[in-house]
């Protein structure tokens, strides 16, 4: 039985048939939310892309400004600007993946309200369409080492794998914030504190050398921290690779993230609309 | 004499969905929730914070049936719908739907008003579960079905609602479907349209497909149902042939204004019965007046007040009728029969099903009728600037010449 020949109404099972051949079915609406979201913004908006860039530029320059100095001696080779801007990069795709994911169903609920479709693919869908203003700063990424003379290495080749593991962690954050914001609403105004809180505990600024040794390990527990690392090796290709602890947390959190969140929110989603 | 399961169109088993009344989502909900945990029955919330919008509903409706579900406000028709078109799951029971389901329950969802109106035939469509293929196949009909042709081009902020709603129900409608579920769509752009969108459903229906209708039109159930279900505060206490359940339907309505006149327990009141109410049309075009008359027994003469309101769909008052004496308007009654008369115009937010309310009056106590009625939108057609058809919404206009009272004196002290 397909999606397209009828359906079985009751409590929801989780990871049923039934359920992933409709994803299957429906998986055409998360491009088509995705490609409504981003023909929409640049309809309203002047300079529409260049705002993606302006926030990431904007907090490096302050980063340079203030804390460039501080922090030039732990890093290396690397001009700090360019440092924090790979840093930037990535968080920015986190923390917008995520918040984005956390108001899905504030923003879908009228029409969750009066049309079915798997309700996961609201979350989906605004954390997957991140990565289309990811590549646009990216593209800034690109023009800076370009002008301070980084060619990237073969490592290089590992982005597309931590992009995964970074939007399958806000994914897994971000759809068990948007199921409990539903009944909850304290949950919108708690991610904007978290997310700026969540920086700082993440070496987006600072590189983790600054963080002493002793806490390293607990420091890791944040899939961040891991990932972030992992970014700059792999597009800058300078200094040591990061440790293996880290990359094992990062992953091991991120993934176990990604199916908890989902499943929670599979569990719930048949009555989300009752609160919304 | 077994029926084979392929049969079915739609099997509802032992359904019901629980509402919490208050909502409790703040610190006592949770509060409640770790205690009910904990075990501690006291603090746990009552279960009187909840309430049953539908209980214990079974049924099983046969391909090509199609199938009217009525009862009063409240009654759980709508939620009833939302559980079989999965937009919220049962609290309790399971319901089987085979088939490919179409919904034509509210119009428009899924419309960007930012987008074309090109763009949201795709967007619609893909919502409601076509295919790309299939929408390319068919947004020729789409568009020539909602009349909209040379406007597809124009972001759908620019269109009237009218049009809103048309390309959005063409879209809807286009669907092949072979369960679907309606709501209250007739309430739609204007007569000629409304004509055009019944005629495509009474072929759906002739072609075999099973249907779902919730109406409170009970005109359009008795003509297009071959069975009804009647909901009465969320359970289902009667299937059969439409006429029947109709009726009975009606003579629900008539024994609770009975029995709420009852309980008052007062000497003209007591004496009072609506007998012969109706509206003269049930499809009110929007700014035109609601025109209801109705009949009223009384032993003896006296004065009784009564107000008219208006309630939507969910129940919610959207509109009180106001007299030059207020909410209330006392009118005298004499003995034996009264015929009765309210009009008021039909000024509503938007098109829809509602319902009147006649409550009759006399010191505190009240009974009260209540009749569903359909608010549909008049438009005609006049050219913009560019020469092109738009439409428009058109209200009534009254035209008078009148008398120049102080030209007439003038020319008497002259003359």
């Amino acid at each position: 039985m397909t999606a397209n020949s009828g359906y079985e109404v009751g409590p929801t099972s989780l990871l049923s048939r039934q359920f992933l051949q409709e994803i299957w079915f429906f998986r055409r609406l998360i491009g088509l939310f995705i490609w409504r979201d981003i023909i929409v913004r640049y309809k309203n908006t002047m300079i529409g892309a260049a705002w993606y860039v302006l926030q990431p530029l904007a907090m490096m320059l302050v980063f340079t400004i203030f804390f460039g100095g501080l922090f030039a001696r732990y890093i290396g080779a690397l001009p700090y600007p360019v440092f924090a801007y790979g840093g930037l990069l990535l968080w920015q795709l986190f923390s917008r993946s995520l918040s984005l994911g956390a108001q899905s169903l504030i923003y879908f609920g009228p029409m969750l309200g009066k049309v079915y479709f798997p309700r996961i693919i609201a979350p989906a869908s605004f954390v997957i369409g991140t990565l289309f203003d990811f590549f646009i700063t990216a593209m800034l990424m690109v023009v800076m080492m370009l002008l301070y003379g980084i060619t990237p290495r073969w490592t290089v080749m590992f982005v597309p794998i931590i992009l995964l593991f970074t939007l399958m962690f806000s994914m897994g954050c971000g759809s068990v914030l948007a199921a409990v914001d539903a009944r909850y609403r304290d949950i919108r105004h708690a991610v904007p504190l978290m997310i700026q809180v969540w920086m700082f505990c993440t070496p987006v600024m600072y590189p983790i050398s600054y963080i002493p040794e002793k806490w390293r390990l607990l420091y890791a527990l944040n899939p961040m921290v891991g990932l972030t690392e992992a970014f700059r090796w792999s597009i800058f290709g300078i200094g040591d690779p990061p440790s293996l602890v880290s990359l094992f947390l990062a992953a091991g959190i991120s993934s176990v993230m990604f199916v908890a969140g989902t499943l929670f929110f599979q569990k719930v989603q048949g009555t989300l609309v009752d609160t919304l | 004499m077994e029926r084979s399961v392929d049969e079915f169109a739609i099997r509802a088993f032992g359904l019901g969905k629980q509402y919490r009344l208050r909502e409790t989502g703040g610190m006592v909900g949770l509060a409640a929730k770790m205690a009910r945990r904990l075990g501690l029955r006291k603090m746990a919330e009552s279960p009187a914070s909840h309430f049953w919008a539908l209980r214990d509903v079974s049924f099983d409706i046969r391909k090509g049936e199609v199938v009217g579900i009525i009862g009063h406000n409240g009654a759980g028709k709508s939620t009833l719908l939302k559980i079989l078109t999965r937009i919220t799951n049962p609290t309790l029971g399971t319901a089987s739907v085979r088939g490919r389901v179409g919904m034509l329950l509210e119009v428009g969802t899924g419309f960007h008003e930012d987008l074309t109106g090109h763009e949201n035939v795709y967007l619609g469509g893909a919502i409601l579960g076509m295919t790309r293929a299939e929408i390319r196949q068919k947004y020729d009909d789409i568009v020539a079905f909602a009349e909209m042709d040379g406007f597809m081009d124009l972001a759908v902020r620019h269109y009237s609602s009218g049009m809103k709603l048309r390309l959005a129900l063409s879209v809807a409608i286009h669907l092949d479907a072979e369960v679907i579920f309606l709501d209250e769509i007739w309430a739609v752009g204007d007569h000629a349209f409304q004509i055009k969108t019944w005629s495509r459903i009474e072929a759906l229906i002739a072609s075999g497909r099973t249907f779902v209708i919730v109406a409170h039109n009970l005109e359009t159930i008795g003509r297009l149902c071959t069975r009804c279900l009647l909901l009465d505060h969320g359970r289902l206490t009667m299937d059969g042939a439409p006429d029947a359940v109709i009726t009975r339907y009606r003579q629900e309505l008539r024994q609770r204004s009975q029995s709420e006149r009852a309980s008052a327990g007062l000497p003209l009141l007591t004496s009072v019965e609506i007998t012969a109410l109706s509206l003269t049309a049930e499809n009110v075009p929007m700014g035109d007046m609601l025109d209801c008359r109705f009949t009223l027994m009384a032993q003896r003469p006296g004065t009784l007040r009564m107000a008219a309101l208006i309630k939507d769909g969910s129940g919610k008052t959207v509109a009180v009728g106001t007299s030059n004496q207020g909410r209330w308007t006392s009118l005298p009654v004499s003995a034996g029969r009264n015929q009765l008369r309210c009009q008021l115009p039909v000024a509503l937010a938007q098109c829809g099903g509602y319902d009147l309310l006649l409550q009759i009056s006399e010191n505190d106590a009240v009974i009260t009728a209540e009749l569903p009625f359909a608010v549909v939108e008049r438009e005609i057609l006049i050219k913009d600037e560019r020469g092109q058809d738009v439409a428009v919404p058109s209200l009534p206009v009254v035209w008078d010449v009148e008398e120049d009272s102080q030209a007439t004196v003038r020319l008497v002290t002259s003359g």
